[in-house]
This record gives C-alpha cells, sequence and structure tokens, in this order.
C-alpha cells in the first residue's frame, strides 16, 4: 500500500523561493498507520555535493531522511537519485518531489514502488494543525567523555558512549511528573496501558496554573502545554524529559552466577588524555497519536544525534586546527533553533569559548544558511538567535524581571477591508513607562519605543547588548555632543532623529528617517511602511507633537487604500498583564483618527544590518 | 518518649551474660521501626578482655572497668557488619549485682562516662564515623542495664553533647518475633573517574576516597525504585505490600481469565509489561526488589561551571555492590530508601577500609595497571535464639578476600557479635568472585603490557586482636606456671 503523503505549508513556502535548478535531500516522519509528512529539506551546498550526512543529526530524532527534491531541470544523475535513494532507511519507499523553480504549480510527488516512480496526491498541512497534531521531547542530561585529543579517539570514545546510552538502562522522568519510562518496564502509570498515546501522557503533564489554582474545570479541557513548556515562536507542545540510569543489574534467574564484586583498575596512561563534559540537550518530534510504548526509542536516538552532533564539531575542531603539540579540547553545548520559515526545530551544537564571530565558525554558518537556502543576510543561527523555551523565561521570569513578549499576538483584527497584513518579523519585548522602577511617565516614551526596538534586535541575534537604560541613552548622546550635559539625568524627551543616532551607536544600526507632513497624510505612507515589513520587518518607531508610538504592523488594502495601523503604546502605565493591554488598545489596530491631524510625524525606521 | 522493643531471646542472652560472667557489657544492634520505637536485633556481648580475665571471676568488675577502647572496637567492627536498616543503637550492661540497674546508685553515674569516652573514640578513630551513612550521624542512644540479683532492666536514652545527658526511655519485651520484610538491591559500579594530579605517586586510599565521596554524592541524589516502579516516600510500607497484593492478585485473576477466555491475551501480558510489576511472589520468596536509579548529568549541582580537564590516570571501577536490608513494616517508604542507599554505601565503605587497612603502601607502584581487588561481601544469618532457625533470621556481612576461606568469617562473628555460626550456612555467592575480563578488555589499546594481579601482594587482614590476646595470656600462663615451679621447687 502506498503511504499517504502530506507536506507542511512551511516547506512549500520555502520550496517555492528556490530560484536555482538544483537538488536536495527530504526529510519527514512517518506516522499512523502509514502517512509520511515532509518537513523539511536542505540543498546540496555547493554542485554535486552531498550533504545529508552533515546534516541529518541536527534535525530532532524521528524526522528523517525520506526522499529527493528536485528543482528545475535537474537529471537524476545530478540529483544523486541514486545515492540519496539507497541512504534512505526509514522507509522502502523514497519519495520524490519535483518542483518547477520559483513556483509550486506543477509540483510533483511520487513514490518510488519497486524502482519505479508512482505519482501521489498530497495534502498540505497547516501550521495550526501541525501544531495540533505533533509535539517534541526536549531532554537534557550530561556525560563525560575521556579521549585522547585525537579525531580517530574521539571518534571510538563517542561510539563506546552511544552503545552505553543504547545500552538499555536509561530511565526517562518525565519532567513534573512521577512518570518514568524504561526499556524493561515500559511506563509505570495507573491510566496507561499499551495503547495509550503520547496525547495521553501530555494530559499528565500538569501545568502551573493547575497547581496553583488546582482548578478542576480548565483540567477538562485540553491543557495547554504549548504556553509553559513551549518555544517562543511557535505554538508546539514541548515535553521536558529528566534522564536518569539505573544502577541496578537486573536480577538473574535463581541459579546464575552471581554478578562480580567491585574491583578497580588504576591505570597510568602514557598520553594525556581529557575528560570533555557533554551537557546535551535532545530534542525529538512525535506525532501525538504515537504509542507511548515508542517513546523510550525515541528518546534514545535523540541522544545519540545530539553526541553525534558533539562529536562533529569536535573533530571539525581538530581538523581545522594546526596541528601543535597542545591542543586543548573545548566543550560542546546544545543550541536549538526555531527559526520561523522552518516550522520545525533545528539544534547545532557549538564549542564554548570559540565565538559566533571567529571566521571558522562565520563560515559554517553560512554554509548552513546556503544547505537550508536561507539569505545569508540574516542572523538564523547564531547563539542569540536561539530559541527561547517558556519553562526557562519562566524560570529566568523569577529571578529576574523581563518584559511581556510580542503582544500583539491575540489582538483583534484589523477591520480594514480586503486587507492585507504585513506584521513586524520575529520577536520583541514591549516596554512601557514606569517599567524597572524608573518614573519616566510623561516623557520616557521615545526611550521605551527605542528600547523595543533594541530588544527586537536583541531578540533576532543581531546583537548581544543588553537593553539600554535611559541613563545610557542620554549618556550617549551627551557623548556624541547632540546634547548638553544637563541633558543626563534630566526628563527631556529625544525623537525620531536621537533614536537613529542611538541606533547606529548601541546597535550599529542604520534608520531611514521618514517625515510626513501632518498626521492625515500618514495614509500615504501605509505601501511604504508595507514595505518596510515585508523587507526590514523591524518596528518602527514613530514621533509627533509630544508623543512617541511604536508601529508594530500595518493593514493595507491596496484598492481602496484604506489603512490601519498596529501600535504599541509605550504610554502604558498599569502592570504587564496581556489581557489589559490588548483589551485597552496598548496594543492595538488604530486607524487614520489615532493621529492627530495638524501635528507632523517623524519615522524612524531601522533597517537590517547584513549579518549571518 | 521512645520505646525500645525487646524479644524474649534478648532477655535470656542479658541473664547468661550476667550468669556466665558476673559482669558482661556489650553492644546493642537495633533498627528504628519509626520515630518512636526501636527495636533491639541483637545483643553482642564484648569478649576483648576474657583472655585477661582468665581465673578471675571474683574480681568484682563494675562500670567504670569498661573498657571503652574495646567496646568502640566492637561498636565499629558490628556496624561494618548489620545491614544499612540496622545500627548499632547503644550498650548494654548486665551483672549479677543490683546497682547497676539502679538509677540513683553510684554505679549508674559512671555510665554517662562511658558513653561519652565511646563516642569520642569513635569520632577520633573513624573520621568516616558520620559519613557511614547518607544521612546523619545519630547522637542519641539506648542504654540497658541488667541486674541479675533482681531481675530488672533499666532503660534510659542517652543524648551526646555537653557531657551527655540520660532522659527516660520505656523498654517492652515482645512474645512474637519481629516481623522484617527483606529488600534486595545492587548497585553496579560502572564508573571511571580520571586521576588530575599526576605530579605524585598515585596514593591508593586518596584514590579510593574519592571514589566514596563520588558515589555517596550520586547515592544521595539517587532515586530507588520498588518493584521497578517508583513509590512515594510519605507511603508505609505495609500499606505498599498490601496495595501490591491487591494488584498482584487482579493481575493474576486477568490472566488466568484471559488465557482461559477468548479475551484478547496480548492486552493482559501487555498490561503486565507497562507496569512491570513482576509481583512479589514465591519465586523471590516474598524479597521486595529495588532499583537505584541516578541522574545523569555532569554534575549534580551547577551544570555550567564544568571545564575541559586533562589527566593522565584513570580509576575504573567494575563490579557490583550486593545489597540486602531488613525492615519493619511500620517504616515508611522513605525509610526503605534511605536504608537501602546507606547499606551500598556502607558496604562500599567498609570493603574499602578492610582493603585500605591491609596495604603495606599505600602508593601504586610505576606499572601502568594495576588492579586492586577489595575483598566482596558475603552473609550470614544471625541465629535468633539457640533454637529457632526459622527464614525469619536477619543476615549480617562480612567481607572475603579471594583465597580466604569462611572460617574468617565464623571468627569474626564470634568476636563482634558474640555468634556460633556454622562455616557451611555462610552464603557466599551474594557476590561473585571479580572479573579481570573487564580490564583486559579495555586495555587493548595498551596491549602488551603485563596487568598485574595484586591478590597475591593483597592486603593481610589485620591480625586478629584476639589472636594477640590469647599470645599474650599463653606468655602469662608459661610466666605464671614457671613462678610457680620456682616456688614448688625452693618449696
Amino acid at each position: 500500500m502506498l503511504p499517504k503523503l502530506r507536506i507542511s505549508a512551511f516547506l512549500l513556502k520555502r520550496l517555492e523561493r528556490v530560484k536555482l535548478q538544483c537538488s536536495g535531500c527530504l526529510y519527514g516522519v512517518f506516522y499512523g498507520e502509514s502517512t509520511l509528512l515532509l518537513l523539511s529539506f536542505n540543498v546540496e551546498s555547493s554542485v554535486g555535493q552531498l550533504n545529508y550526512e552533515q546534516i541529518q543529526h541536527k534535525f530532532p530524532a524521528e524526522l528523517d531522511l525520506c526522499g529527493l527534491v528536485k528543482f528545475g531541470d535537474c537529471t537524476d544523475t545530478e540529483a544523486h537519485l541514486n545515492e540519496i535513494i539507497s541512504s534512505v532507511d526509514i522507509t522502502d519507499n523514497p519519495i520524490l518531489l519535483q518542483c518547477q523553480l520559483g513556483t509550486l504549480v506543477g509540483l510533483r510527488a511520487s513514490f518510488f514502488i519497486h524502482g519505479k516512480l508512482e505519482n501521489v496526491p498530497f495534502e498540505v498541512v497547516e501550521a495550526a494543525q501541525l501544531y495540533n497534531d505533533f509535539c517534541f521531547t526536549r531532554l537534557k542530561c550530561g556525560f563525560f567523555l575521556h579521549t585522547l585529543p585525537t579525531p580517530e579517539a574521539i571518534a571510538k570514545e563517542m561510539h563506546a558512549l552511544r552503545k552505553r546510552v543504547a545500552d538499555g538502562n536509561l530511565v526517562f522522568n518525565v519532567a513534573q511528573t512521577k512518570i518514568y519510562v524504561s526499556s524493561n518496564s515500559g511506563i509505570q502509570h495507573q491510566s496507561f496501558n499499551c495503547d495509550s498515546l503520547i496525547e495521553s501522557l501530555i494530559a499528565e503533564i500538569p501545568t502551573p496554573t493547575e497547581a496553583a489554582s488546582g482548578d478542576k474545570k480548565k483540567k477538562a479541557a485540553a491543557p495547554d502545554l504549548a504556553k509553559y513548556y513551549g518555544a517562543v515562536g511557535c505554538a508546539y507542545d514541548v515535553i521536558n524529559i529528566d534522564v536518569l540510569r539505573s544502577r541496578t543489574r537486573d536480577f538473574g534467574a535463581g541459579d546464575s552466577l552471581p554478578y562480580p564484586a567491585l574491583s578497580v583498575c588504576i591505570t597510568n596512561e602514557d598520553s594525556v588524555k581529557q575528560e570533555v563534559p557533554l551537557e546535551l540537550e535532545a530534542m525529538a518530534i512525535l506525532c501525538k497519536k504515537t504509542k507511548l510504548l515508542r517513546l523510550y526509542d525515541v528518546l534514545i536516538e535523540s541522544i545519540c544525534r545530539s553526541l553525534r552532533l558533539f562529536e562533529q564539531c569536535l573533530i571539525e575542531r581538530l581538523t581545522e586546527q594546526e596541528t601543535t603539540s597542545e591542543v586543548k579540547l573545548l566543550t560542546p553545548r546544545t543550541y536549538h533553533f526555531y527559526p520561523q520559515e522552518f516550522g520545525h526545530f533545528l539544534s547545532c551544537a557549538y564549542l564554548e569559548q570559540l565565538g559566533d564571530d571567529e571566521p571558522s565558525v562565520q563560515e559554517k554558518r553560512k554554509r548552513l544558511h546556503r544547505q537550508f537556502a536561507l539569505p545569508a543576510t540574516r542572523p538564523y543561527f547564531r547563539r542569540a538567535n536561539q530559541c527561547r523555551f517558556q519553562d526557562e523565561i519562566d524560570a529566568v521570569d523569577s529571578a529576574t524581571w523581563t518584559p511581556l513578549l510580542n503582544t500583539h499576538l491575540g489582538v483583534r483584527p484589523s477591520g480594514v477591508t480586503d486587507g492585507k497584513e504585513y506584521l513586524v518579523n520575529g520577536n520583541y519585548h514591549y516596554y512601557h513607562y514606569l517599567q524597572q522602577q524608573v518614573q519616566d511617565k510623561g516623557w520616557g516614551c521615545a526611550y521605551r519605543s527605542l528600547q523595543t526596538i533594541c530588544s527586537w534586535f536583541l531578540l533576532q541575534g543581531y546583537t548581544e547588548r543588553p537593553i539600554p537604560t535611559h541613563l545610557e541613552i542620554q549618556e550617549y548622546l551627551h557623548k556624541i555632543n547632540d546634547k548638553p550635559a544637563s541633558f543626563v539625568g534630566s526628563s527631556q524627551w529625544i525623537g525620531s532623529t536621537e533614536l537613529s543616532m542611538c541606533l547606529q551607536g548601541f546597535l550599529n544600526v542604520d534608520s531611514k528617517i521618514l517625515h510626513v507632513a501632518s498626521g492625515a497624510e500618514l495614509s500615504t505612507i501605509a505601501s511604504e511602511l508595507a514595505m518596510h515589513f515585508q523587507t526590514q520587518g523591524t518596528p518602527v518607531m514613530i514621533g509627533g507633537g509630544v508623543l512617541a508610538h511604536t508601529i508594530i504592523g500595518v493593514d493595507y488594502c491596496v484598492q481602496t487604500g484604506q489603512a490601519k495601523f498596529l501600535i504599541l503604546d509605550p504610554h502604558y502605565t498599569g502592570p504587564d498583564d496581556l489581557a489589559t493591554i490588548q483589551i485597552k488598545g496598548w496594543c492595538g489596530w488604530k486607524g487614520l483618527d489615532f493621529w492627530d491631524k495638524k501635528s507632523y510625524y517623524n519615522l524612524c525606521m531601522p533597517q537590517r544590518p547584513i549579518l549571518y | 518518649m521512645r520505646t525500645v522493643l525487646l524479644s524474649k531471646s534478648d532477655e535470656l542472652y542479658l541473664e547468661k551474660c550476667a550468669q556466665e560472667h558476673s559482669f558482661s557489657y556489650g553492644i546493642i544492634i537495633g533498627h528504628q521501626a519509626d520515630v518512636s520505637k526501636s527495636i533491639v536485633v541483637h545483643l553482642a556481648r564484648n569478649s576483648e578482655e576474657d583472655a585477661d580475665l582468665e581465673d578471675l571471676t571474683d574480681v568484682r568488675l563494675t562500670i567504670r572497668d569498661i573498657n571503652s577502647q574495646a567496646l568502640a572496637s566492637q561498636w565499629l567492627s558490628a556496624s561494618k557488619m548489620c545491614p544499612g536498616s540496622f545500627d548499632v543503637i547503644g550498650i548494654f550492661i548486665a551483672s549479677v549485682r543490683p546497682d547497676v540497674a539502679n538509677e540513683r546508685s553510684e554505679e549508674f553515674k559512671n555510665a554517662k562516662k562511658v558513653f561519652s569516652d565511646v563516642y569520642d573514640l569513635l569520632l577520633k578513630t573513624n573520621n568516616s564515623f558520620g559519613v557511614y551513612t547518607t544521612d546523619m550521624a545519630q547522637t542519641d542512644f539506648v542504654f540497658l542495664s541488667y541486674s541479675l540479683a533482681d531481675k530488672t532492666l533499666l532503660c534510659k536514652n542517652y543524648t551526646y553533647g555537653n557531657g551527655g545527658t540520660f532522659s527516660n526511655m520505656d523498654f517492652r519485651f515482645v512474645e512474637k518475633p519481629f516481623e522484617w520484610i527483606q529488600f534486595e538491591c545492587n548497585y553496579d559500579l560502572d564508573d571511571v573517574i580520571p586521576i588530575v594530579d599526576t605530579t605524585r605517586r598515585i596514593n591508593i586510599e586518596e584514590q579510593f576516597q574519592n571514589i566514596i565521596s563520588t558515589i555517596r554524592k550520586y547515592l544521595i541524589a539517587s532515586e530507588v525504585f520498588l518493584q521497578n516502579e517508583l513509590i512515594d516516600d510519605t507511603m508505609d510500607l505495609q500499606t505498599f505490600i498490601k496495595k501490591k497484593k491487591l494488584k498482584d492478585d487482579k493481575l493474576k485473576t486477568n490472566s488466568t481469565t484471559s488465557a482461559g477466555g477468548a479475551a484478547n491475551p496480548s492486552a493482559s501480558s501487555a498490561a503486565s509489561s507497562m507496569h512491570l510489576l513482576s509481583p512479589i511472589d514465591s519465586s523471590s520468596g516474598g524479597v521486595i526488589r529495588a532499583n537505584i536509579i541516578m541522574p545523569v548529568k555532569c554534575q549534580l549541582d551547577n551544570p555550567m561551571d564544568i571545564k575541559v580537564r586533562e589527566f593522565s590516570g584513570t580509576l575504573r571501577m567494575s563490579g557490583m555492590i550486593f545489597s540486602r536490608v531488613y525492615c519493619n513494616p511500620r517504616n515508611s517508604i522513605a525509610d526503605v530508601k534511605r536504608y537501602l542507599r546507606d547499606d551500598v554505601l556502607r558496604s562500599l565503605i567498609t570493603r574499602i577500609q578492610v582493603y585500605c587497612d591491609g596495604l603495606t603502601d599505600p602508593h601504586v607502584s610505576n606499572e601502568a595497571v594495576y588492579i586492586s581487588e577489595p575483598p566482596r561481601r558475603v552473609f550470614f544469618a544471625i541465629p535468633s535464639d539457640g533454637s529457632s532457625t526459622s527464614g525469619n533470621a536477619v543476615q549480617f556481612s562480612e567481607y572475603l578476600f579471594r583465597g580466604e576461606a569462611p572460617t574468617v568469617v565464623v571468627a569474626q562473628a564470634k568476636q563482634v557479635l558474640d555468634v556460633e555460626l556454622d562455616p557451611e550456612t555462610i552464603y557466599l555467592d551474594a557476590e561473585g568472585l571479580p572479573d579481570d575480563v573487564n580490564f583486559n578488555s579495555m586495555q587493548t589499546d595498551t596491549e602488551g603490557e603485563e596487568s598485574r594481579r595484586l591478590t597475591s601482594t593483597m592486603p593481610k587482614r589485620e591480625l586478629s586482636r584476639s589472636l594477640y590476646m590469647v599470645g599474650i595470656a599463653v606468655a602469662l600462663l608459661v610466666l605464671l606456671a614457671s613462678v610457680a615451679l620456682h616456688y614448688t621447687m625452693n618449696g
């Protein structure tokens, strides 16, 4: 029987953007009776070079190589058809997609059945359905690698380590629960049996509000796990897992020989070895209808993938380095990314003490951009781009204050007929009056708008500089002789020009300044704003009269010229409560009447630096 | 108020001690059943000075004459031999005279000093005292004083500190034998510890201390499963057993119905595999199996703070520690888990101590591979009273080097615990002889190097003190005889 084929809407959008004749590998998940969901692809890094081997471990476990995609008139040989087909392990029926350049028109999907291609129809899976049907596991554990600093030794020790991981003695604990998953005993829980599915496990994970309020009614509804254990930028449920190891050997049958008693072997090594801590984080993707019995193997596989990533990055570093007598290994660490274009997670291993701007690291990132057909003009895989998980944000929150994130998600629609929404691209924090105990009511709105813009650059990975304070902003403006000394520590306003200077000074970001003679004329720049959000996607500061606001989107109808602006209002003085902020319109769609007809306005439109 | 529960045989033992030796003292091995109740598991008379006191039964010994050194050393040895759920909980005295059991007597006042002396000695002579347990070291002890003259028993609670204080304590003789629930577990020591400081010659004792502290840390962070299940700490043992029985019965009936009827057979077998509750049935003899589960982390507390380290030596452990403890149904599950962890740690520390005590030179020679083989644990039942050898007897343990005969255990049990054992009844196969194959296979890359077995230079067990005493006694006898001979010849 032919598998059913589904393709994620994210993947289709990415395929559509490929404009060069080439080929690539397809990655998908098999689930259910026999359904294949295609989620991702990568293209050859340079002509005639296969690269799934370098890249496959970056995918969450269960997302495997399953076929081939050809763009344009790529021949089978050029596409390395046979090599890729033979590398597909998870199915006997690899998939082939044939895609025209720059369009989805004429996209053909076919399975290989006994060496022949057979066309199949496919179904598109939208984001909401992906979030609903799939979830990710995320586990943390640590091992020590004892090795000589040579590629051969590392490969050997890593192999041994993986064997140890898969020896059946690991036990997994679903965080926040007493649910343990082990190899011999399956999952112990009174409400599970052999037919239980991942979704029933998800239902058992308590969310913080449940624990706090003990609200029974809420529990009846599907728990909104993603809100507490998900990641910023997507609505996938994430199951956190702790890893343990059983130190007790199975009791043998009655008359089997006893296990040997403790003995200790002290070895003097001829050469100096190194102990490398491997604290890893591993992810896997699972359909929520998957049987719980599968979970153990999937988790083991996710650890092994992470270890392979670590191995790869340790060995790559050694081969790049000049061979000197003193080779000190560096500690690898896992970073998860969730590029908005992907619709799935991707993990990379980076070495501590090897910064993002080291040429070798940059080179690797560049290659990764190319492999995933991503533009090399924006950062995707810098450390600062790493995915933020809600539970970690919450944990940090309780220690240090963090503003609300992406407050526009869930606001009432603008109501522009036939309009198209152009929104800020990426994450930002909402800064407003009176935060951090700064008494800036009446004068700090532009400062707050600047902070919001800075947060966007921080969260998008362009910078690691902390958000500037009011005082830092004033000091900088004095330093560049824009303001007198008396300005520092004062309660004086700043405008869009000062903002652009600060962005230049703090983040090395250029801005476009746009003048609008009166509030009534703002509708004329709607198309320009739409273009800005499409190409730059940064928040825009608008200053006019005595007020400053942040524009984070525009809803615009080309035919009628009607436009509304998505405003983030820094004049809000209340607590960081999302519901209030959205209901009272501190973040919401505003029409032309929002602006003062008589004032002139200046817009500061930050331009993304070219960076990867 | 705390209560001490004794069995009838304990009374008989006290009586016997007083009768045979007119004044005896020894240690009490006990078990904490719950917050307020301690059970006396075993009493063991101290026989250290028997040799000195041959034919001196008429000497009127008092509490003041108690040899605290001898008592402390017996205390320590016994702690090492008893399972993790038991401890030496105090001291007893049995005398023909009535004043030992009289609180107002002069004699009683001296008891405080004995306790504080013994405790000080324990602290001083053994720096790992208190590290024995994953918990805190105890500071409350039981004092039992029996007078044969009026057949009374005085029971007091002694608290160490500020010279020590005695407070009241209840005691009760229990007719029925105590009920024990047996737990078994093993701990696989499959770890490699790098030896970082390589400027000096490797000191085995230091390295072993390293092992102990590493494993102790991990044990404290461990979780313990019972019959492969995580049980809530707050539940008590008898509730657990009751629930378990119910569940097992249900499983059994399920499987019989499905086997007989047309019911889906995979469902029931899967149900049991999902719960994996291997029922406590006859196959395991009512023994509950435990698993020790450890977090898999590089560092338990601060995972961000770890660096790459260089080393040029390793300490590779292999093999396992077998653990067997006995618990009271009133124990909480948390107690059971702690006892199991304690037992593993105790056994590890003990075998390492026995090993190190016998080393002539704590430094490793310069050979590339050096294998040390601490003694393995063997078990023996403590006869609860002379007659009964019922299955209810609890087992203590001793340690045997490769090639040592079980008679070593017999001698040690007699000396420390005052029990007579038949060498045939010692259970030798809880732990197997260590396997060198493990190490050899790991050394394939450094082949050609002779791995040197250390058993030949294996430390010799410390010359047993009693043997030493026998020697002195013989010498004394010879002296006395020659003196007597001298006088008779002169006379």
